[in-house]
């Protein structure tokens, strides 16, 4: 599985549509262009060594560290939002109450532990 | 050889041409005049669109023009500007105006209307608290506030914020409010002498937007598509009223020109443009020439049309805050699908530390895309996605702006290569500040953290004024007479916000037309004399 994949895969928990894997290499080509050459090879090569990437992209969005992937995952949600198979995911269109507040009281923790685990990955990484 | 010769077509070159018409006076308005794309539009509510079809080329652009905030190392511009309809406003910019920005951020359009295609729509008047630094009073420009009034259709209503917006008793009734806009006045009003007593008054904006119809403009019809069309019947933009001049043969308008300075022939002042396709050059001679291309270009030609490289020129902008805002008994709510995507509220903080007045103006958040907001929440990605989908209901956002004077303020110079130099003033909002304001919030309901605040960068308050101000006894170059006319250039008149000395929390654009069209008035009169 290459990178664009796994970070589609760590956002929606299932396989990249063709569209969004498709305009995602175009628009990727596009503004990779911006990034030195260095930032695209660290976040690459730290991509490639290691499995958890939300864990390695929110700690590395703290540490203001390897640019390239953080810009990646949010490349990838804006052209995931385009298609109307992802709306849902984007748009709640049903009365949630309990479930909102349970969710907001879930990310919290679970941000905690990718943060920390998000952690100890960089520095195994030594970025 | 022509009477009037007007730079520009935002909201101050277009206020400017309605009122010589009005005396009988045809002008030329000459203009770079950028159009929106000529796509079809969407034809229903946003959401429903969206759900429906492959939203591509609306929100990202089929050339992938909407994705430029995610350049590297670039300073976000607003989201609308970034909107593949809407982005034609700041096209160009950097190529027909290109200037050296240090900590400064500029925004500038070379438009159709010119910024007023992509504004908020919010039109106040300056009363004569806010005109305390001006030549002018309340008096002056009120005869041009009904004016414009009439032209333009603006909804509100007279009620807590009537003391400092003026009494106006043509508005059309005021839109109806989002579900959380109306659990925040609900709130409000509870508590309101408590809160009135600390100088909190929160009301009805004032807004160019319209709830009824009038002269065949369809009223708002809650469609969530603010930021994804250019043109809305009941969104004023100042094209609209060029578009009246130009059908009705009440202006000649001359697109795809840039002005680059002017000179003298005797009586006779000689403007000097270039075509922005081809560069060809043109001459047009006018007995008066009116300056409308806004604060910084305004300043540009006249620093060049006196071949100055060394004044150093005070550009205004008022500073401004974010606050996002959560109100916690929405969270998990079905998102409100029908309201209107820009100010739902208005909020004056008149802070007794100071004396100073600040305005807010509270924003419902369901027009721009739902992903632009996926790096606003500090959670995992995954969350912050779970966060769009539970909080987005929950969220307003409260854009606050900050007085600003004379002392504060860039500077902006032009440079022998023909570029404009600004030095940013470097300055912020204080800290203390941001946490009265959160106070205020949270005891009407609307919970953030100053963590969450954001610092609008320099500049991208979008209120530019102050470059050649007018004054009671104008004693430089670069200063107006109260009529406007630049001095020691008789013939050259300032109509934009250029002319503003100080900048006072409002958002400027209603005062800047109502001036405008006092001085074209002015101008005319000279002329039939």
């Amino acid at each position: 599985m290459n990178i664009m994949e796994r970070i589609y895969r760590s956002l929606f928990n299932k396989e990249i549509p063709i569209k969004v894997r498709d305009r995602f290499s175009i628009a990727s080509g596009l503004l990779d262009k911006t990034f030195l050459r260095e930032e695209i090879e660290e976040a690459r090569q730290a991509c490639a060594e290691i499995t958890d990437l939300e864990a390695l992209e929110l700690a590395a969005r703290y540490r203001n560290k390897l640019p390239y992937l953080v810009h990646q995952f949010q490349l990838m949600v804006r052209l995931a939002e385009t298609i109307p198979e992802s709306r849902h995911e984007f748009v709640n269109s049903k009365d949630r109450r309990f479930t909102g507040v349970f969710y907001v009281l879930l990310s919290g923790m679970r941000t905690f532990i990718k943060l920390v685990k998000g952690f100890f990955l960089l520095r195994k990484q030594n970025v | 050889m022509f009477d009037v010769v007007i730079v520009g077509s935002g909201a101050s070159g277009v206020a400017a041409a309605l009122s010589l018409s009005k005396k009988g006076i045809f002008p030329v308005l000459i203009d770079a005049g950028l159009k929106p794309p000529s796509d079809p539009p969407i034809e229903e509510n946003f959401y429903d669109y969206c759900e429906r079809n492959d939203c591509f080329s609306q929100v990202i652009g089929r050339n992938y023009e909407g994705l430029s905030n995610l350049e590297r190392n670039r300073i976000p511009v607003p989201a609308k500007l970034t909107s593949p309809k809407i982005r034609f406003v700041t096209e160009r910019a950097a190529e027909l105006s290109p200037v050296i920005e240090n900590n400064y951020n500029l925004i500038q359009s070379f438009a159709r209307g010119g910024l007023g295609n992509a504004w908020g729509a919010g039109l106040y008047k300056y009363t004569d608290r806010d005109l305390e630094d001006f030549p002018v009073k309340e008096k002056d420009l009120e005869p041009w506030y009904k004016r414009l009034s009439g032209e333009i259709g603006i909804s509100g209503e007279n009620d807590d914020l009537t003391p400092y917006f003026g009494r106006d008793d043509h508005l059309q009734p005021p839109l109806r409010l989002s579900i959380n806009a109306a659990h925040l006045l609900k709130r409000f009003r509870r508590k309101k002498s408590r809160l009135q007593k600390k100088g909190v008054f929160i009301g009805r904006p004032r807004l160019g937007v319209l709830s009824e119809e009038k002269d065949g403009r369809k009223p708002c019809d809650y469609r969530n598509l603010e930021f994804w069309e250019p043109v809305l019947s009941y969104i004023y933009s100042p094209a609209m009223t060029l578009e009246k001049l130009i059908r009705s043969n009440k202006i000649r308008y001359l697109s795809g020109l840039l002005v680059q300075r002017w000179d003298r022939r005797k009586e006779n002042i000689i403007v000097q443009a270039r075509s922005i396709d081809n560069g060809q050059s043109s001459t047009f001679s006018c007995k008066r020439l009116i300056l409308a291309a806004g604060a910084v270009n305004s300043a540009r030609l006249a620093l060049s049309s006196r071949n100055d490289y060394r004044t150093r020129l005070t550009l205004l902008d008022n500073p401004a805050l974010q606050f996002p805002l959560v109100l916690p008994g929405r969270i998990g709510r079905r998102l409100e699908r029908e309201a209107f995507g820009l100010t739902q509220l208005n909020m004056i903080y008149e802070r007794e530390a100071d004396k100073k007045l600040y305005q807010g103006s509270i924003l419902e958040v369901t027009s721009p895309s739902r992903a632009e907001f996926f790096g606003s929440f500090p959670l995992s990605a995954r969350d912050n996605l779970k966060m769009i989908r539970m909080m987005l209901p929950a969220l307003m956002v409260m854009q606050m702006f900050f007085p600003i004077g004379r002392k504060e303020g860039a500077l902006l110079s032009l440079e022998e290569s023909g570029k404009l130099k600004i030095q940013g003033s470097g300055r912020r909002v204080e800290d203390k500040i941001i946490g009265e304001i959160l106070k205020i919030m949270r005891a009407i309901g609307a919970f953030s953290h100053p963590f969450l605040v954001i610092h609008v960068p320099e500049g991208h308050g979008i209120h530019y004024a102050g470059t050649l101000p007018m004054g009671k006894d104008p004693d430089g170059p670069y200063m107006c007479e109260t009529n406007g006319e630049l001095w020691g250039e008789p013939g050259v008149f300032v109509v934009d916000g250029s002319v503003f000395p100080v900048l006072p929390a409002k958002n400027f654009s209603f005062a800047v037309m109502a001036n405008a069209m006092r001085i074209a008035c002015n101008v005319a009169c000279s002329l039939k004399e």
